[in-house]
């Protein structure tokens, strides 16, 4: 088999590399992806840091009350000029600042859209701190003490982290998903070619009617596909190392130096992620028909990929033995911690490891679609498999389609406006396609979202549950607390996020009801009505949960999610009836946010533990009991 | 040489069909063996079946004595299949073609193999040109000579003419009955009344996936009375209608 295995992975690759397209993506697109990303991340990375002052810097032209213009200082990197934000002109001032009751109460005002204006702010505030430090020196000395300011509290912040660890860091951000991007494209391009591209022009029926095994077949074409991503990543490290050393990133101190030792542990690890990528790849190539439908396929596949990649760049995710055994998330954070030189040698041989176990794992899945012929020689009918009840691919493709509206464009209107945008992300882009797609397959509305009246019992029984589940929820979340940490700023973000100014009656509406509505519609309702056709009730559950848990796209946030997912699906399943998960939802996160409105849920608030044992055993007998009235009961009267 | 007994095979679009059903024959060595059927007639799935490329519902084949279902390997060593559906790599040269799968199927020394196979189809003056920039002829002769590449005792043509100029198809017909002549076991399947008349010494007579009639062309004018193929096989299908 190795033999056959050699021959034909030569006979790919001389096929493959002849194709201009290959060339491009796996030679010449890492060539400038990666000092782009570096460049525009560079750039990036001076803006924020924008209080610092350059030498060669033009001072930025600031305004407000007459008479703090003799505060500045020429190191300060800033200039006065007469007037106040608001004003046009080329010379008007980016930020201003005002003094209603002498120093006591200054106002500095300024435009956060602006990179100038915000680092003009940030300057101003550094002088009216000194000269308010200086005024209270000088009531000081009048007042004879014998101290200064200064000398009554003096905090010295030292940074003990080297050069290499602080660049290496904020590289870190952005060097696995970039890398993993470029690994990912080389996989699904070459995957498809050697796969689908094979099943269309025919040369995929000429090879298997060879005398070789089929398994060689599979294991040469991953080869290809690892091969050729792999190359893809290590000419997009090449790239990056050129780029670094030019200084590219180019900051004061982002004259990177890497030792040549983590320069290799990027390499080794480039190895795990292309060999999980790649087999992801293959069997989704494998599993697909023609060309067209692979590419469908790969879009909610790619999605679910490079979003764990995305971890290395949030704040407070810390690689540990959870997340070094997660497929991509683990080597992302292996790569993050190897470029600012915290690698250790333990979690680095279990991202490895667990590498390789993904890997096999996929391949045993590639082995087995490979052996099946409509797979193999496509013309599979989806129609047949409708027929069959069978619309799992679609269900997987709409909950994709959901993360990707919800990430690319749900996250643009939040940032834009949070109540509004929260309002167009639940019926534009959740509810409306979980709708779309029913209608789109033809399935029975009602049937598929159990849009039915609901049996009273099961009702009754949904209230109870609801006022149980905040329980159940924040006992899971004290119970991950020690593996998976809710990161503090994480909590502050949502919290400021969905609390904000607004009423509470607002944010009930904007955050209870209007997700217990259209994510019920999407989950429970459209997902699920496809699913359950063909797959046992508890995988069912187990499946919801799990996607419910994953569209939170929040590693600390997935198993309170996802078990709040699996129950309301559970509920679904037993009652029949969507209005009943609708109801759990509703209450769930109506109660969560009341408690975080009244401050019950600030840190250090302490929530009696009886409280949540005794809500998660509330929710759970009350789930367990529904169903068995209604499921018998329960007509088609539509709501 | 091939011994085919109750060979079945369904699919589900959406709905079940037989697409193969219960075909049993043989064919011996150095004769050709024609399987003469309509588009959809189950001429093709009955050919993968043997070529190993599906796995039959129901039956069994055994093609040089390996077993379809149980030595799958052994089956392939011993044929060459050409069909409509198996392509060539478009990127590699005509010699390279070859070569690949003179090797892939184990020959001894591929570079002589590959140098006779180009003479024998005159394919020198395109050797070193890709497959894709071939023409439709030169395309099927590079397809011959790959799946004859490992000189196999069974050879399965699936309707090799198909999309050919008179003129190509004629070189193929003519290459057929050389095989018969060195004893090969051929079978061959087409919807050509002309190609199975010149060519068969049995043949099957495949309708809807079952198998109407088998016989020489004598045998089968002899019990239908009908001169020509066309004729015969318009009278086995007419004669299905009517016992449905």
């Amino acid at each position: 088999m190795r033999g056959d295995l050699g021959r034909v992975l030569r006979g790919e690759l001389r096929h493959l590399l002849r194709d201009p397209a290959t060339l491009l993506l796996v030679f010449v697109l890492p060539l400038a992806v990666l000092p782009l990303s570096l460049w525009s991340f560079g750039t990036m990375d001076r803006a924020q840091a924008g209080d610092r002052v350059e030498e060669d810097e033009a001072p930025l032209a600031v305004g407000g009350d007459a008479g703090i213009g003799g505060w500045i200082e020429p190191g300060d990197g800033l200039r006065w000029v007469d007037g106040g934000l608001g004003e046009d002109g080329d010379d008007a001032p980016v930020a201003e600042v005002r003094l209603d009751h002498g120093l006591r109460d200054a106002t500095i005002a300024y435009r956060s859209s602006s990179t100038d204006s915000r680092n003009a702010a940030t300057r101003l505030a550094r002088v009216v701190q000194r000269r308010g430090e200086e005024e209270v020196d000088r009531v000081l000395k009048r007042a004879g003490a014998p101290v200064a300011a200064g000398d009554l509290v003096q905090v010295e912040v030292s940074d003990r982290a080297t050069v290499r660890q602080r660049t290496g860091l904020r590289l870190g951000k952005i060097l696995p998903l970039t890398l993993i991007f470029l690994i990912l494209t080389g996989a699904l391009y070459t995957a498809l070619d050697v796969f689908t591209g094979e099943k269309e022009r025919g040369t995929l029926e000429t090879l298997l009617s060879s005398r070789v095994d089929r398994k060689a077949v599979l294991l040469a074409k991953f080869a290809t596909v690892l091969l050729l991503s792999l190359a893809a990543g290590a000419v997009g490290l090449v790239a990056f190392g050129v780029a670094v050393g030019t200084g590219v990133m180019g900051d004061a101190e982002g004259q990177l130096a890497l030792p040549a030792i983590t320069v290799a542990v990027l390499g080794g690890l480039l190895l795990p992620v292309a060999v999980q990528l790649s087999a992801a790849m293959t069997v989704t190539a494998a599993y697909a028909p023609d060309y067209k439908k692979g590419q469908a396929l790969a879009m909610p596949v790619m999605l679910m990929v490079v979003a764990p990649g995305g971890l290395a760049a949030m704040p407070g995710i810390e690689l540990g033995p959870l997340l070094a055994v997660a497929p991509v998330a683990g080597v992302s954070l292996a790569m993050r911690d190897a470029l600012a030189g915290e690698l250790g040698w333990g979690l680095g041989g279990l991202v490895t490891a667990a590498s390789v176990v993904w890997a096999v794992a996929a391949l045993v899945v590639g082995t087995r679609l490979m052996g099946r012929e409509t797979v193999l020689l496509g013309g599979r009918s989806a129609a047949a498999r409708h027929a069959r009840g069978n619309h799992v691919p679609e269900a997987l493709g709409l909950f994709g389609v959901a993360v990707l509206l919800l990430w690319f464009l749900g996250s643009i209107g939040q940032q834009a406006s949070m109540t509004w945008g929260m309002l167009f992300t639940q019926t534009v882009l959740l509810a409306g396609p979980a709708v779309v797609a029913v209608l789109y397959l033809g399935l029975p509305l009602r049937e598929t979202l159990s849009l039915r009246d609901p049996h009273p019992v099961d009702l009754g029984l949904a209230l109870v549950a609801g006022v149980g589940l905040p329980g159940l929820g924040l006992l899971i979340s004290w119970a991950q607390e020690p593996v998976v940490p809710v990161p503090e700023a994480f909590t502050r973000q949502m919290s400021d996020a969905l609390l904000g100014d607004h009423s509470l009656l607002v944010v009930l509406a904007t955050f209870a009801l209007l997700p217990a509505v259209c994510e019920e519609l999407l989950f429970r309702g459209a997902i699920q009505g496809m699913l359950r056709r063909t797959v046992p009730p508890l995988a069912v559950c187990a499946l919801v949960g799990l996607l419910f848990g994953a569209f939170h796209l929040s590693l600390s946030r997935f198993l309170p999610t996802g078990i709040l997912g699996a129950a309301l699906a559970y509920a679904a399943l037993r009652s029949r009836s969507l209005a009943v998960p609708m109801v759990m939802h509703a209450l769930n996160n109506g109660l969560m946010l009341t408690a975080a409105h009244r401050g019950w849920l600030a840190e250090d608030a302490d929530v009696p533990a009886i409280w949540l044992v005794g809500g998660a055993a509330l929710s759970v007998a009350a789930l367990a009991a529904m169903g068995r009235v209604g499921s018998r009961t329960a007509g088609g009267r539509g709501t | 040489m091939i011994e085919v007994e109750g060979l079945t095979k369904r699919f589900y679009d959406p709905d079940e069909v037989v697409a193969v059903d219960d075909v049993s024959f043989a064919c011996a060595p150095g004769e050709v063996f024609g399987l003469l059927g309509p588009n959809g007639a189950g001429k093709t799935t009955c050919l993968r079946m043997l070529a190993t490329l599906l796995a039959p519902d129901d039956g069994t084949a055994r093609l040089d004595g390996h077993d379809v279902l149980e030595d799958p390997e052994g089956v392939r060593r011993a044929i060459g299949y050409l069909s409509s559906n198996t392509g060539l790599y478009g990127r590699l040269t005509c010699r390279e073609m070859i070569h690949y799968f003179a090797r892939l199927q184990g020959v001894a020394d591929p570079d002589r193999r590959t140098a006779e196979l180009i003479d024998r189809f005159d394919l020198s003056a395109f050797a070193t040109r890709r497959c894709d920039k071939l023409s439709t002829g030169n395309k099927q002769k590079v397809s011959i000579a790959r799946a004859i590449v490992h000189d196999p005792p069974i050879l399965i043509f699936d309707e090799p003419t198909s999309g050919l100029d008179v003129i190509v198809a004629q070189t193929v017909l003519e290459f057929i009955e050389g095989v018969r002549a060195s004893g090969r076991c051929v079978l061959y399947s087409t919807h050509i009344m002309s190609e199975a008349e010149r060519l068969c010494d049995r043949i099957g007579i495949l309708h809807r996936g079952r198998l109407l009639a088998i016989g020489s062309l004598d045998e089968l004018r002899e019990a239908t009375g009908e001169r020509y193929l066309e004729s015969i096989f318009l009278h086995y299908v007419r004669q299905e209608g009517r016992e449905e």
